[in-house]
């Protein structure tokens, strides 16, 4: 397999749309967030859904959304009709595997603006976290109590063993999340926390507290991508899209701890790391730590976030806890990690992995208001689902690639 | 106006079925345990011993073949305390592992009893990466992965 693509036709972000994120009991239905960020989207790329050639809906599953086949009635409420539509859904990678199949598209030739957007709206069932359970086989795994949460917290406790990260660290992580969330107007929890608001906070799965977690949101998100003849000139900024990549883990959390060539277990993030190398390959990325001016990463708990800045390459395996508490990773420190606060202030699990990427857009263009980077020309959006299995890495760029 | 409208909800339940059908390598990996006895299969290309046993391997993209019979110790490799009452799973607090038998390449997620759980910290004296692991077998069996659970070795 090659691991470097030839990028021959250039694809640019030139519009983006996301609702505020809330609690589902205070947001509007999928179709309204659906329309809603489309439009954002689409005022932004001063286009109107005629100027669409193809639509990508990023949209929760079944058993979540409670609808099955929900793609059938997103078309005429977005204007889609007689418009070429695929539904992605790949957990909570699905955001950015819409931004990857809809730069396909146009990377390929076959359309020229694509239109990616999806909505969630978590609590539409009360019982989340029972449906995540059935991502589990039905032979070996899921007649266990397995969640998402007790997926995270194995992995953690696995990290805090080989590297000795500890609550402490998981916090400040958790202290700047909430300083960032609460500079987003979007976000959903906008409420500073100290270190000792989220040691006091209880235990969901050791080690992994309230504070260190994600909520449950609900809201929109939208792209509009297009090749780089087709870029207008009124536009906002076009936000190049210079790398995007996924890498899959094998399936069994039970068949990840071995210690892999790079030096990787299920304590780390290695398909994150496989996946970054594609696509900072693909875009020309050799330093990573020089390059790119910020990360907004899928990390839906505070120890994610760690081993996320290790598998990017901002610290050597083991070493990103401290760094952490040192500022490294802060708003203003040396490399900003998820200045929108990320996904522990919002998780619209469908779309959250987009919202990675429509940040990522608003940074490079300058449009990120009091969450700005400054000076930001390159930031890398990430996304994950699965069992902590499925990883995507997209570089976005403020500087046209040469053709 | 969507703030001063209030909202109309309609209550829905899905109460679906479903008869999932265990390839041959699975069925026997779980009946053996409905037996009594913990098996591994061998993937042919890598040579690793695969537990819980499946009919691929997932690195070789081969089929395995050739039975082993582990050995009732291991390895604790994962493990978490559960502290989250979710509606439909059991009462936490809970502990929840992985543990890798000897003689397997790979580990196995069960529950680990034994272990008081009153004191999260006294718990965690024992709870060790690591940390040797007896793997037991319920006295009722019913041919499934739930026919296993773990205790820390004494």
């Amino acid at each position: 397999m090659s691991d470097v693509l030839e990028l021959n036709r250039p694809v640019a972000a030139v519009g983006v749309g996301q609702t505020p994120f809330t609690s589902t009991d205070k947001s509007p239905t999928y179709v309204e967030m659906l329309q809603r960020s489309a439009s954002e989207a689409l005022d932004s790329a001063s286009l109107s859904i005629d100027d669409i050639d193809a639509v990508v809906l990023a949209l929760a599953p079944e058993a979540l959304m409670g609808v099955n086949h929900a793609e059938r009635w997103c078309i005429e409420n977005l204007g889609a009709r007689d418009k070429p539509v695929l539904r992605i859904q790949t957990g909570g990678a699905t955001g950015l595997s819409a931004v990857q199949a809809g730069f396909s598209h146009v990377a390929s030739g076959l359309y020229d603006r694509v239109l990616v957007v999806g909505a969630d709206r978590v609590r539409e069932s009360g019982d989340a976290q029972k449906i995540f359970n059935k991502i589990w086989d039905p032979f070996y795994e899921r007649p266990l109590p397995f969640t998402t949460i007790t997926m995270i917290a194995m992995s953690a406790v696995r990290y805090m063993a080989k590297y000795g990260l500890t609550e402490k660290q998981m916090a400040r992580v958790s202290v700047k999340a909430h300083h960032n969330g609460a500079l987003n107007p979007n976000a959903h929890i906008r409420k500073e926390v100290s270190i000792e608001d989220v040691l006091d906070s209880r235990y969901l799965a050791w080690p992994i507290k309230l504070l260190d977690a994600c909520p449950q949101s609900a809201g929109g998100c939208a792209v509009v991508l297009s090749s780089a003849d087709a870029v207008k000139p009124e536009a906002q900024s076009p936000a190049w899209v210079t790398g995007i990549s996924m890498a899959g883990e094998s399936y069994f959390i039970g068949d990840r701890l071995e210690v892999s060539e790079r030096g990787y277990d299920y304590g780390d993030a290695e398909a994150l790391a496989v996946a970054a190398e594609r696509a900072y390959a693909m875009a020309g990325i050799t330093d990573p730590k020089s390059q790119i001016d910020a990360i907004e990463t899928y990390a839906s708990f505070t120890p994610v976030e760690v081993h996320n800045a290790e598998a990017l390459g901002f610290a050597d395996l083991g070493t990103a806890g401290p760094l952490f508490e040192e500022g490294f990773f802060d708003l203003d420190g040396e490399i900003p990690l998820n200045p929108s606060g990320g996904v522990i202030c919002t998780n619209p699990i469908s779309v959250t992995a987009m919202v990675r990427f429509v940040e990522a857009v608003l940074q490079v263009q300058g449009n990120a208001g009091a969450h700005q980077v400054e000076g930001a020309k390159t930031v890398v959006a990430t996304g994950a689902g699965g069992s902590h299995q499925f990883f995507n890495v997209a570089v976005v760029t403020s500087e046209e690639p040469k053709k | 106006m969507s703030t001063t409208v209030e909202p109309l909800v309609v209550d829905q339940q899905w109460d679906l079925t479903y008869n999932h059908t265990a390839d041959p390598v699975t069925a026997h990996f779980l009946r053996s345990l409905g037996e009594g006895k913990l098996l591994g299969i061998k993937c042919p290309v890598c040579e690793r011993t695969l537990a819980p046993a499946r009919p691929i391997c997932d690195r070789d993209f081969c089929k395995t073949e050739g039975w082993v019979e582990l050995g009732l110790t291991g390895t604790l490799e994962l493990f978490t305390i559960m502290n989250l009452k979710i509606a439909g799973l059991p009462e936490p607090p809970y502990v929840l592992a992985y543990v890798k038998p000897d003689g397997s390449d790979t580990a196995i997620g069960g529950f680990l009893s034994g272990v008081d759980l009153s004191s999260f910290d006294d718990a965690l004296t024992h709870l060790k990466v690591g940390a040797p692991t007896e793997i037991k077998f319920k006295d009722e069996r019913e041919g499934r992965i739930t026919d296993l659970y773990f205790q820390l070795a004494e």
